[in-house]
C-alpha cells in the first residue's frame, strides 16, 4: 500500500511537471510568434512606408512588398504548416523532407483516411523536432523516417546513423515533444547510441 | 543637427536614418541597445536623440530607461521614443520627467514623412510631441485621484 502511494504521488508530480511545462511551451511559441511578427514584418513595413514615402523608386517598393509577403508566408508556415491542414501528415511531412539538404528515407503505412487534428499536429512536429536535430547534431547524410498507423495507434520514428549521444530531456524541444506525446497518451523514446539517434513514439490514434 | 538613433532593427535603422538625413540632420551614431545608446549619446553629445522603447538587453523599455537616465544627466537633451504601441505608462513616466523637449510617437509615423520631419524641429525647440493614440490613450482612462 505505501508503495502504491508513492507511486501515485510520483505520478501526481509528474503529471503537474509536464502540464506546467506544456503551458509555458505554449507561452513561448507565443512569444516568439510575437517577435517574428514584431522584429521581421513590422520593421519591414515600416520601412516599406518610409521607401514610399520618400518617393524610392516603385520596382523597389514592390520588391520589398515581395519580400514582406515571403517573410509572412514563412512565419504562417511556421506556425501551421499548410500542407499539414491542407492534405495531412504525410504529405507535410515529404513536404518538409523536400525542403531540406540531407536526404530522407521516407516510409509511410496505413494512411487511407486523416487522422485526428491534435495527433496530426504532434506527430508532425515531432518529426520536424528530430529530423532538424538530426540535421544540425548527428553529422549523418542520410536520415529516414517511418509513420506506421495500425491497430489504433500511429508509430513515428526517425533515425540517423550519426554520432548519437541525444537524450530525451537534452533539449527543451525533446522534452516538449515527449510532453506533448504523453498528453496524447502516447509515449515518445530517444534511442541514442554511437550507432546513430533514433527517435521513436507511439501515438493512440481511433481506427 | 547632428543625431544618434537607437534602435536594434537594422530595417527600422535603415528608414530612420532616410527620414533623419531627408530632415537635414546629420546621423552622429547608431546604438543598437540601450548601453550603447547610453554610452552614445554621452561620447558624441548630439542635439537629439531618437530611441525605440523596446530594445536589448531585456526587449521590454530599455530605449525609454536610457532616455530618462539621458534627460536627467542632460535636462534639456531632445528625446523622441517611438514604440511599436501605445502604453499609458510610459507615456506618464516620459512626461512626468519633464515635459520639454520630448516626443512619444508609434513607430509608423516615420512613415508620414512630411509630418515627422516637421516634428523634429518642435521637439528642438522644446516643444512635447505627443502621438494621436498616445494622447487618446491618456486621455481614455482618467487617473483614480
Amino acid at each position: 500500500m505505501i508503495v502504491l502511494a508513492f507511486e501515485r504521488e510520483r505520478l501526481v508530480v509528474e503529471l503537474r511537471a509536464s502540464r506546467s511545462r506544456l503551458v509555458a511551451a505554449a507561452d513561448d511559441e507565443r512569444r516568439r510568434i510575437a517577435r517574428d511578427l514584431h522584429d521581421g514584418l513590422q520593421s519591414r513595413l515600416v520601412f516599406l512606408a518610409v521607401q514610399a514615402g520618400t518617393g524610392a523608386e516603385s520596382g523597389t517598393v514592390r520588391a520589398g512588398i515581395e519580400a514582406a509577403i515571403d517573410q509572412l508566408r514563412d512565419l504562417v508556415e511556421g506556425v501551421m504548416p499548410t500542407q499539414l491542414t491542407e492534405l495531412g501528415l504525410p504529405a507535410a511531412v515529404e513536404d518538409l523532407a523536400d525542403r531540406l539538404p540531407t536526404p530522407i528515407v521516407l516510409k509511410v503505412a496505413g494512411f487511407e483516411d486523416r487522422l485526428a487534428p491534435e495527433v496530426e499536429t504532434a506527430a508532425y512536429f515531432i518529426v520536424s523536432e528530430a529530423i532538424v536535430n538530426a540535421v544540425k547534431h548527428s553529422g549523418s547524410t542520410v536520415l529516414s523516417v517511418s509513420l506506421d498507423r495500425s491497430r489504433g495507434s500511429l508509430a513515428i520514428e526517425v533515425s540517423d546513423g550519426g554520432v548519437g549521444g541525444a537524450r530525451a530531456g537534452g533539449g527543451n524541444g525533446m522534452r516538449g515533444m515527449g510532453d506533448r506525446v504523453a498528453a496524447l497518451g502516447g509515449r515518445l523514446v530517444i534511442d541514442s547510441a554511437a550507432g546513430g539517434t533514433r527517435v521513436r513514439a507511439v501515438i493512440p490514434c481511433a481506427s | 543637427m547632428r543625431v544618434v538613433i537607437g534602435e536594434d532593427q537594422v530595417l527600422m535603422r535603415e528608414g530612420l536614418r532616410v527620414v533623419l538625413e531627408r530632415a537635414g540632420f546629420t546621423i552622429a551614431g547608431e546604438a543598437g541597445d540601450a548601453p550603447e545608446l547610453l554610452r552614445a549619446v554621452r561620447d558624441l553629445t548630439p542635439d537629439l536623440v531618437v530611441a525605440d522603447i523596446r530594445m536589448p538587453p531585456t526587449h521590454t523599455d530599455d530605449g525609454l530607461r536610457a532616455a530618462l537616465e539621458l534627460r536627467a544627466e542632460r535636462p534639456d537633451l531632445p528625446v523622441i521614443v517611438l514604440s511599436q504601441h501605445v502604453k499609458r505608462r510610459y507615456a506618464t513616466q516620459l512626461l512626468e520627467a519633464g515635459p520639454r523637449g520630448v516626443g512619444y510617437l508609434l513607430k509608423q509615423r516615420i512613415a508620414d514623412v512630411d509630418t515627422f520631419v516637421a516634428d523634429l524641429p518642435r521637439v528642438l525647440v522644446g516643444e512635447t510631441v505627443l502621438d494621436p493614440v498616445v494622447v487618446a490613450a491618456m486621455l481614455d482612462r482618467p487617473r483614480a485621484d
